[in-house]
């Protein structure tokens, strides 16, 4: 106790923690758009080990390496834990010291959070793995810095640790994202993470801190016995983390609306959001009536706009109304909203919206989408000059006559057969 | 000449220049492949970017730094100008080894950001080794080049590190980095700099 003693007063952990909480703060702010979702302000904080997490390895790997450059390695053997108590007191005390940095954040987080919430409520299990995950960086970081006991490997830990969670965060569909101990994952309001899942990865980061110990006893000639305990007490956790996940199911979060009772503005055509959004109406309005009085005497006309979650069963929308998704109110996120509702009125069937990896684009998608995005006036911020003359054109003609030349052109339309040439 | 000898050894001259190398290798086999940054406006930002300039900067400023800072004291020549003229000739040698790395990257993210990410983050280290030493000093220049990733992913902007993401005709964000660049040379008269050990 007396080593763990010292390094918690002495150690590079002192000053880590400000450091990660510092990052932190920057990392929320960075991402935060508003408190009055427990989903958003969830996500967000459980995402910030992608930016602390690289940074608390590399001091795990400075203090591995510090004995070996300082030249005091060999005292280890003389102290009364043996050689590995004083790496147990190195890492414990920067995993307390992380865990601190990283809990005073989701404490501050939480606090604003629980004043202005409106929907949901804090996702504690799914915190506390974002924190252990944040804690496994220190076995590993200190593995490596005892590995490779070299100037610049700290630097070079958090360096590239930090550009494979910028890799992982880009490869959105691939099932080994759900490994990687520091992810920033989306949940909207509708969505509901999954247990079993966290628990997995509880158990995954088990083995994997457990894995850095086994790998230092084979480095050090440890005996068989004690090695083969470490092997088994890292392969199960392993094992069972990854049964768990892929027994979870396919996504991180499932869609859920059992509860939502949804509320609606509006007579001739509604606008209709989730309760968490009642304060998006006035903004969202002002965005989703442009598509509604722009479709409005065609065969798109919309007489109904829901807000739904995105993919799943749970993503279709009652009879009648057409969908749109938003995942948190933001000036940006409106302006998609409406773009989603044009594209939905327009109904994208399964043969427009074939993607790419299923074959050729559909010849019609690109004129559908340039249709969509001008009932949303939301024009792409390069256009093509002759997208620029067809915008002309449907600027140039009333509401009357684009209502009657998409009322001649809704079988184009619908078939995904519409081409930049129709609009003229 | 023996003396000339005796402090590139002294600096790791080899090891250095096989790292740059190394580096600008590496780069040039990622060429201009990208990620996707931002939610509002999306920024495909070349991984070469990321890696490249940060790295080479820090192996550059922490190859200036003396193993024997009290004994380079006492010499009867002064090593502190040579110190700054290999400064200057490793700077140029890993500037050309960026460039030529980042030639088939096409602008708005290309060699130039890259350049000036190099310039801006050897400023950086070079204020940072001076204060904190080698084995701690790259919490600084990381976590400015992190954060900036991360805000640059978030779409906000952060002046403190917003230079290094800038697009190629950023004339604030080349400014701020020749600004931090002259910083981190004047670093290196000052004493803390100066009996730093490389060991640090």
């Amino acid at each position: 106790m007396i080593g763990l003693n010292l390094e918690l007063r002495r150690g590079p952990g002192v000053w880590m923690a400000p450091v990660l909480f510092l990052a932190g703060f920057l990392y929320v702010r960075s991402q935060l758009e508003t408190t009055v979702l427990w989903s958003h302000t969830v996500t967000v904080v459980t995402g910030a080990p992608v930016l602390i997490g690289p940074i608390a390895a590399g001091v795990a790997a400075f203090t591995g390496a510090r004995s070996r450059r300082r030249g005091t390695w060999q005292a280890e053997r003389l102290s009364a834990g043996g050689v590995a108590g004083v790496a147990l007191a190195e890492i414990t005390a920067l995993v307390l010291w992380a865990f601190a940095g990283y809990a005073a954040l989701v404490a501050i987080m939480f606090a604003t959070t629980a004043q202005r919430a409106t929907w949901g409520g804090p996702a504690w299990l799914w915190t506390v793995t974002a924190g252990i995950g944040l804690s496994l960086h220190i076995p590993l970081g200190w593995g490596i810095g005892r590995l490779l006991p070299l100037r610049f490997t700290p630097f070079g830990v958090a360096l590239i640790l930090f550009a494979l969670y910028v890799y992982v965060d880009n490869s959105v569909y691939q099932w080994w994202r759900r490994l990687s101990p520091a992810v920033a994952w989306v949940i909207g309001p509708f969505d509901e993470v999954v247990h079993l899942q966290l628990w997995g990865e509880l158990s995954w980061y088990s083995g994997l801190a457990i894995a850095v110990f086994t790998v230092l006893a084979g480095t050090a000639r440890a005996r068989w016995r004690v090695i083969i305990t470490l092997l088994a007490a890292t392969t199960t956790p392993l094992a069972l983390g990854l049964i768990m996940i892929g027994a979870s199911g396919p996504s991180f979060a499932t869609v859920t609306n059992r509860t939502v009772v949804w509320i609606c503005e509006g007579e001739s055509a509604q606008i209709c959001v989730h309760p968490a959004f009642a304060d998006s109406i006035p903004p969202l309005r002002r965005r989703l009536e442009r598509v509604i009085y722009r479709l409005r005497d065609t065969p798109f006309a919309v007489r109904r706009a829901e807000h739904r979650p995105r993919g799943g069963p749970a993503g279709e929308p009652s009879i009648g109304a057409i969908p749109f998704g938003l995942s948190y109110p933001k000036a940006g996120n409106y302006d998609t909203a409406a773009l989603e509702l044009a594209v939905n009125a327009l109904y994208f069937g399964p043969s427009c919206l074939q993607s790419d990896s299923e074959g050729p684009r559909p010849a019609g998608q690109d004129a559908l989408m340039f249709l969509a995005r001008w009932v949303a006036d939301k024009p792409r911020s390069i256009m093509l000059p002759e997208e620029e003359s067809d915008w002309a054109w449907l600027d140039s003609h009333s509401q009357a006559d684009v209502a009657r030349w998409m009322t001649a052109k809704a079988e184009k339309i619908r078939s995904c057969t519409l081409e930049l040439s129709d609009f003229r | 000449m023996i003396g000339l000898w005796l402090f590139l050894k002294s600096r790791r001259v080899v090891a250095l220049l096989s790292v740059l190398m190394l580096i600008a290798v590496t780069s040039r086999a990622l060429g201009s492949r990208s990620v996707l940054l931002g939610q509002e406006e999306s920024v495909l930002f070349p991984w070469v970017l990321l890696l490249a300039p940060a790295a080479s900067a820090y192996a550059v400023a922490g190859a200036v730094m003396s193993p024997f800072p009290l004994m380079e004291l006492l010499a009867a020549r002064g090593v502190a100008h040579v110190a700054r003229l290999y400064l200057v000739a490793t700077s140029t040698i890993a500037l050309l080894l960026i460039w030529w790395a980042m030639k088939s990257v096409p602008p708005p993210l290309s060699a130039q950001s890259a350049i000036r990410g190099f310039l801006g983050l050897l400023g950086v280290s070079l204020v940072a080794i001076a204060m904190l030493g080698i084995t701690v000093a790259w919490v600084v220049p990381c976590g400015m080049l992190f954060t900036a990733i991360v805000m640059l992913n978030g779409s906000q902007k952060f002046f403190l590190t917003d230079w290094i993401v800038g697009f190629d005709d950023d004339l604030v964000a080349m400014i701020t980095a020749i600004i931090l660049l002259l910083v981190g040379v004047s670093a290196t008269w000052t004493r803390s700099f100066r009996l730093r050990n490389a060991a640090d």
